[in-house]
């Protein structure tokens, strides 16, 4: 039987077509098990999966275990990378492409990927200081004043300011996350920050170094008069700044909106100020009343200025106030748990004792020993009765 | 005190050291997949040394001590695998060929011995070098922040220089021979063309790496997969095994002499080794394997010998300084360093001394290279006298077959694709008569496309 044998040159030709066709092949299937190219805006869609995507960095942070957030942007989608294990760094404007598996929770979309090895660079975007309305989907590095803090002060992790960078009148809100900042802005701050400026001229902000206070504002004590006067003449600056006001309310505050004047009563110089719905509650007509963190913010559909109030405290409840019963077009509703002299001559009717004025009538309880058809002068609260569905007055044994 | 730290100390090194030379003999099992299995087995470790009065995070610098020990133990048993078998790990996969060499010559042992003691010289060097490094690397000198910025060119340059440095002269003008057959004889253009075959198979090689560290390899078992084992195995190892068979090249008796080694061979081998060891452990994207290139580049015509000794140095001094680089840049550069930094906390080395931890750890590396290098002359000479005794051609086919095997268990069927290719590629270099260490293009032309 004759021995197969190969020869040195047939081995060699052999082993250099199957080396070459063995690295074709498994560059086809290195390339046929590439993971899907997915734009931001449909991440979702292959939630549990692992994608490759690509965006601009807006911020970052980076926690002591080593891992590092990063949020990042591509046309107006804003999603978070989470990135398990990284050694770089990258700042606002880099554009990125990273490989790994996207997660969702509540409205968030995200994507985990092991570490930097899964993410290459691809440029940087210029970053812009200029903020333009127009040049959304861009990144600022811009400076301005805090106009308003909203949310921040209640221990909101994460919560809005608004920012007057220059748009006009239109303030820009920033969203950004608080808890990764080193300071809380306040109102009046200088501030730098860091962000996208997203279609709804909102700059969102991600990250320890996008907010940062480059000067704290001073508290500036004014009074409503001056505040008014000030607006009046064009003093600009007073926007920016963190008011401290002693005034009272000049009328019972209506939801989140009360009126705001340098005197008990009687004075026309107010202004319209806005509080969080629960302040209200334990503020009355005629109370004086001490503002601080306030500030002004241009309320484009009355065309004014409004007063935001960070802090309201009550300095000093009201006394009576002396109304009239027949001049009152509203009834004594807006006196609602106020304390009230009015004049009139008692009357009894279905076995309940009124005030009349003329012709207005008000039920009054408590009143102890009263002489009726005398008119004199009545003080007590005025309170709603919710099972009659009206109004009284609780003398609590004033006589 | 004893009782408080040195006994546990003692018996967290211990335990390192019996994981290492598992993780170390096993082909394709690697450190990394033990510390990650300690890792996750540590809170259990918590609550069972918590009763006898360890607090938690003493037990979790216990645990990293083990991780460190098996990792130093590792680098001294893996040569016993790459000698006697012919499977590397991209550590070891150039000293399989002087080591095998050696095999066929009867002085295997003498190929394991030499790598103990580049092992151990270079745990030596690795602690001489460690308080230079600590000024070398940080402030002052800083000298980490400038190799990174230069890291691309620095890599380009290495592979040209071995490129270039391809001293084989191909036959390349054609001439009919005796019997009337075409054939190649040389010419004045005989070394460049050389130089030309040696580019081809780096440029394959980097292809086929480009290719594999892409793949989706998965184990049909759920064994942790890398790709690099079939990869590396496959050029590094069954091509050598199998160009052995085709030469019918059989293991002659083995003789368990101590090596022949001078001073003026050990003393710069391991020296070039472990300070080349050493600065790779501080580059990201870097292996013992690109060390090794670099480190052959300052040896002119070396010595089977003085390879071993250098490799060897250059692979445990990497993972000496792996664990350096965690405390000196705050950077892991290893899966087992990952594991350490997740154990335990992790403070910059800024004075001139180690921290604490630091040294603890030191103390278990230590440990678990004295017990390496008597575990590896022990286990290297029960080999040597056991392998004569098995028909070598019988053998080698075995060790395929368990190549194969092993590969498949931990890579599937792609990674059985990719181990017969990179045989392939890997059987190329003594076809055409190069040097096989072009074939590390399969690490180094990816490491440069990574960080271009």
């Amino acid at each position: 039987m004759r021995k197969f044998k190969l020869g040195l040159g047939a081995v060699r030709s052999f082993v250099l077509l199957f080396s070459l066709t063995g690295v074709l092949i498994l560059t086809l299937i290195a390339h046929l098990s590439e993971v899907p190219d997915v734009e931001l805006k449909h991440l979702r869609e292959y939630s549990g999966e692992t994608v490759e995507c690509g965006g601009t960095v807006i911020g970052s942070v980076k926690y002591d275990s080593g891992s590092v957030k990063l949020l990042i942007h591509e046309n107006g989608t804003v999603v978070e990378l989470y990135i398990e294990d990284l050694d770089d760094s990258f700042e606002p404007g880099e554009r990125l492409s990273v490989k790994g598996e996207v997660y969702t929770y509540s409205s968030r979309v995200g994507v985990t990927v092991q570490n930097g090895r899964y993410i290459s660079r691809e440029g940087k975007v210029p970053v812009l200081d200029l903020l333009h309305g127009s040049n959304t989907g861009r990144i600022y590095n811009t400076m301005g004043h805090i106009s308003r803090v909203h949310r921040m002060d209640r221990g909101d992790l994460e919560g809005e300011i608004i920012f007057d960078g220059g748009l006009n009148r239109s303030a820009t809100y920033i969203d950004i996350d608080a808890s990764e900042l080193a300071i809380k802005p306040r109102t009046g701050d200088l501030v730098n920050v860091t962000g996208l400026l997203t279609d709804k001229k909102q700059l969102v902000c991600f990250g320890p170094g996008s907010v940062v206070v480059l000067q704290r504002a001073v508290p500036v004590e004014y009074s409503i008069g001056r505040v008014v006067d000030e607006l009046a003449s064009g003093y600009s600056e007073l926007i920016t700044r963190s008011l401290i006001i002693e005034c009272y309310s000049k009328y019972e505050p209506m939801g989140s909106s009360l009126y705001l004047s340098d005197e008990p009563s009687g004075s026309d110089i107010s202004i319209k100020g806005r509080i969080d719905r629960d302040q209200g509650l334990f503020i009355h007509k005629g109370d004086l009343v001490r503002i601080e963190n306030a500030s002004l913010s241009w309320e484009p559909q009355e065309a004014r200025y409004v007063l935001e109030i960070g802090t309201l405290m009550l300095i000093e409840p009201h006394g009576p106030w002396s109304i009239n019963l027949d001049s009152l077009s509203w009834g004594v509703g807006e006196f609602e748990e106020v304390e009230v002299t009015t004049t009139g001559s008692l009357e009894e009717k279905g076995g309940d004792l009124y005030i009349v004025d003329e012709e207005v009538m008000l039920r009054v309880v408590g009143a102890g020993e009263m002489e009726l058809g005398v008119e004199r002068e009545y003080s007590g609260v005025v309170r709603f009765d919710t099972g009659r569905n009206d109004y009284y007055l609780d003398t609590g044994g004033i006589p | 005190m004893i009782m408080e730290v040195i006994l546990p100390l003692l018996i967290a090194a211990l335990v390192g050291t019996i994981l290492g030379v598992v993780t170390g003999l096993i082909p394709g099992l690697h450190v990394n997949n033990v510390a990650i299995i300690m890792l996750s087995l540590s809170p259990i470790a918590v609550e069972t040394l918590g009763g006898t009065g360890i607090d938690g995070s003493t037990v979790f610098l216990l645990v990293a001590g083990s991780i460190v020990a098996t990792s130093m133990t590792h680098t001294f048993l893996d040569f016993i695998p790459s000698t006697f078998l012919g499977a590397p790990e991209a550590e070891t996969a150039l000293s399989v060929l002087p080591a095998h060499g050696m095999l066929l010559e009867g002085r295997g042992y003498s190929a394991v011995a030499l790598s103990a003691v580049g092992s151990f010289g270079a745990v030596v060097v690795g602690i001489l070098l460690l308080i230079p490094y600590r000024f070398l690397v940080n402030e002052p000198l800083n000298g980490y922040a400038l190799l990174k910025e230069f890291m691309v060119w620095v890599l380009m340059g290495v592979c040209i220089l071995m490129l270039v440095t391809e001293t084989a002269r191909l036959p390349y003008i054609p001439r009919r021979g005796d019997e009337g057959r075409l054939e190649l004889e040389r010419g004045p253009l005989s070394r460049t063309v050389g130089v030309a075959a040696a580019v081809c198979l780096f440029l394959l090689a980097g292809a086929l790496g480009l290719a594999v560290l892409n793949l989706p390899v998965e184990s049909p078992f759920g064994l942790p997969a890398t790709v690099l084992f079939p990869t590396l195995s496959g050029l590094f190892g069954t091509s050598t095994l199998l160009e052995s068979i085709r030469g019918g090249a059989d293991v002659p008796k083995q003789y368990l002499e101590p090596p022949d080694m001078k001073t003026s061979e050990v003393v710069p081998s391991v020296a070039i080794g472990g300070v080349a060891g050493s600065v790779v452990g501080f580059l990201p994207g870097m292996s013992g394997g690109v060390a090794t290139v670099v480190a052959m580049l300052f040896r002119k015509d070396p010595k089977p010998t003085s390879v071993i000794l250098t490799l060897s140095a250059i692979n445990t001094a990497n993972s000496m300084f792996v664990l350096g680089a965690l405390f000196l840049i705050l950077r892991p550069r290893s899966g087992a360093a990952i594991v350490v930094n997740e154990l335990i906390s992790v403070s910059e080395w800024s004075r001139i001394l180690p921290p604490s931890e630091l040294s603890l750890l030191l103390i278990c590396a230590l440990i678990a290279s004295c017990l390496g290098f008597f575990l590896t002359l022990f286990l290297g000479a029960r080999l040597a006298n056991l392998l004569p005794r098995v028909p070598y051609t019988k053998l080698a086919a075995g060790i395929i077959i368990f190549i194969a095997v092993s590969v498949f268990a931990f890579t599937g069927l792609i990674g059985l694709l990719v181990l017969l290719v990179s045989t392939s590629i890997g059987m190329l270099a003594p076809l055409i008569g190069i040097r096989r260490s072009h074939a590390m293009g399969v690490l180094l032309l990816p490491v440069i496309v990574m960080i271009w």
